[in-house]
């Protein structure tokens, strides 16, 4: 059933045009009065679950303006539990309304034994957390009728059972269900830092094919004692100067792709999101310009 | 095996089990314990800050220290049981109401609960309306009020406690007017969104149990009795009235209709 959706990861909707950024309930109201010269805009499927809300009503204000992607933070993929039908119902009755450009989710889990936690826990590097996270990704696409895009999450342990790195094992998942890869730029600087891995040789693993869109984010240093520090993926600041430079060579790597910023804790004002946003265009702007110049 | 440690990880997180520090790689002056601390903290942190977005007025009420500390008690005794976090915490109202450190001010759990209501009246879906035409022309045509009922977005609040008037000194930043409140007048409320604004509308004692009658899905006759049993001046069509021009009205879904 995954043959169905082993199709490009390509999404037309979002090539060639400028990045975009995370739509957050604070800035509805600006965005709608002054439709910024943003790409598209990427919501929380999960916070617009409840139909016919004022929130729901100004994203679909919007979604007249801009393409909108879909980005799940609770459907627990990788949970050894299966997935939860009713969250994927309501996730299809949100993509029939919404007509997303892009539904993405993460390869992580947060859920098992009927108990849930808002976050993105690690799943073993290794084939059992394969095999269940490809059958799970299956059913949700099968389920959808269309192919998704998963995202790396950040990570802050490795287990012990793990038998290979995060690049081997996402080709290995896009290749088993037809899925894309939805590249977190920060989150591979925030992992590679906490376990210890090079960032650089991640990138130069992933199949460039298998890339659909970047995220960017700001983290956040954490001291744990006096000498070590653990990164967190916090999304309260703005892109941290190396993972811009990861960034630049993710482009050079994959050629140019679909970039969103992201911004959920102490959002700044809609302004300085924006000013994120450019940022990005204009990496992508000179990662262009080189490749022509290298191509001529 | 994979299914034992998501178990154990989640007992790490919120029982404190150690099971799951077995499985974390150790090699790193960074210890398994530290590395799950950060999970530990990430859920605790995430579920607390929807709780004091729902619940802005209790954290001030109780104080900020408090209500983290009681937040982290009740995430612990129940945590979210779907990846939708929309209706987290609609037990957490009665949570404080029966917490022990709060028996000092018993109206707490009701202020919760009245900004649970504010917050699930800004979230739950819109049914088709009854209009005032639609309604006019039933009662025209059968001589019979129309079967009703309140949309989802409609709740109905009693409390022993004036919560209403805590609830905006408080929300207003005038805590000193508290000192001068009686602490044991009633209060009846109906909250419901209209348009983009939720709305709360203090009731008498009558009113309350006409709506409160019409929210559990009795007929209009026995809510306009429960009314009538409270106060025999009731006149119920100026409050139907008052609901229909506000939208407040759907038609009951089948499922919920009893069979005569």
């Amino acid at each position: 059933m995954a043959e169905a959706f082993r199709t490009s990861v390509v999404v037309p909707e979002l090539c060639n045009i400028s990045s975009g950024i995370g739509l957050r309930a604070p800035h509805h109201q600006d965005i709608i009065n002054t439709l910024p010269a943003v790409g598209w805009l990427e919501v929380h499927s999960e916070n617009f679950f409840h139909f016919d809300t004022p929130h729901f009503q100004e994203l679909m204000t919007l979604r007249e303006h801009y393409p909108v992607t879909l980005h799940g933070v609770g459907l627990s993929l990788g949970s050894a539990d299966g997935l939860d039908n009713t969250h994927i119902d309501k996730l299809k009755q949100l993509v029939e309304r919404v007509e997303p450009a892009v539904i993405s989710e993460h390869v992580s889990w947060s859920r098992i034994n009927g108990v849930s936690v808002p976050d993105l826990l690690p799943v073993p590097l290794a084939i059992e957390a394969l095999e269940v996270l490809a059958r799970n990704i299956d059913h949700l696409q099968n389920r959808l009728g269309c192919s998704v895009l998963v995202e790396n999450p950040s990570s802050y342990l490795a287990f012990k059972e793990s038998d290979m790195d995060e690049a081997t094992f996402l080709t290995a998942l896009c290749n088993r269900t037809g899925c894309g890869l939805l590249l977190d730029i920060n989150n591979i600087y925030v992992s590679a830092h906490n376990a210890g891995f090079d960032a650089e040789e991640y990138l130069q693993n992933i199949p460039p094919a298998f890339v659909g869109e970047i995220h960017l984010a700001g983290y956040q240093e954490n001291r744990v004692d006096d000498v070590a520090e653990i990164y967190i993926d916090a999304h309260n600041q703005p892109v941290h100067p190396p993972v811009w430079e990861l960034y630049e060579m993710a482009l050079s790597i994959f050629g140019d792709k679909p970039t969103l910023i992201e911004w959920d804790n102490d959002l700044p004002p809609l302004q300085v999101l924006l000013e994120e946003a450019f940022k990005a265009d204009d990496v992508r702007a000179r990662r262009t310009r080189l490749r022509s110049n290298n191509a001529a | 095996m994979l299914h034992e440690l998501q178990k154990n990880f989640f007992a790490g997180i919120f029982e404190q089990d150690r099971t799951i520090l077995d499985s974390i790689q150790p090699e790193s002056i960074i210890t398994p314990e530290q590395r799950l601390q950060v999970y530990r903290n990430n859920a605790y942190l995430i579920l607390t800050e929807h709780l004091q977005k729902i619940f802005p007025v209790t954290t001030k009420l109780v104080g900020n220290s408090f209500f983290r500390q009681s937040a982290k008690t009740f995430i612990t005794a129940q945590p979210p049981t779907s990846g939708d976090m929309t209706f987290y915490g609609e037990n957490f109202p009665n949570f404080l109401k029966y917490l022990p450190s709060l028996s000092a001010h018993p109206y707490t759990g009701d202020v919760a609960m009245l900004e649970w209501h504010y917050y699930a009246a800004g979230v739950l879906p819109l049914r088709p309306v009854i209009s005032p035409e639609q309604f006019q022309q039933e009662l025209q045509s059968n001589g019979q009020i129309i079967e009703m009922a309140f949309q989802p977005h409609v709740s109905i609040l009693k409390s022993p406690y004036p919560v209403l008037d805590i609830w905006q000194h408080i929300r207003n930043d005038k805590e000193d007017a508290l000192d001068k409140l009686e602490i044991n007048q009633p209060c009846y409320l109906i909250i419901y969104r209209n348009g983009h604004e939720v709305m709360l509308l203090s009731v008498d004692e009558a009113v309350f149990a006409f709506s409160d009658t019409i929210k559990t899905g009795e007929t209009a006759e026995k809510s306009v009795d429960a009314a009538l049993r409270i106060d025999p001046d009731f006149q119920p069509a100026e409050h139907i009235q008052y609901f229909l021009c506000n939208k407040m009205l759907c038609f009951p879904e089948k499922e919920n209709r009893e069979t005569p």
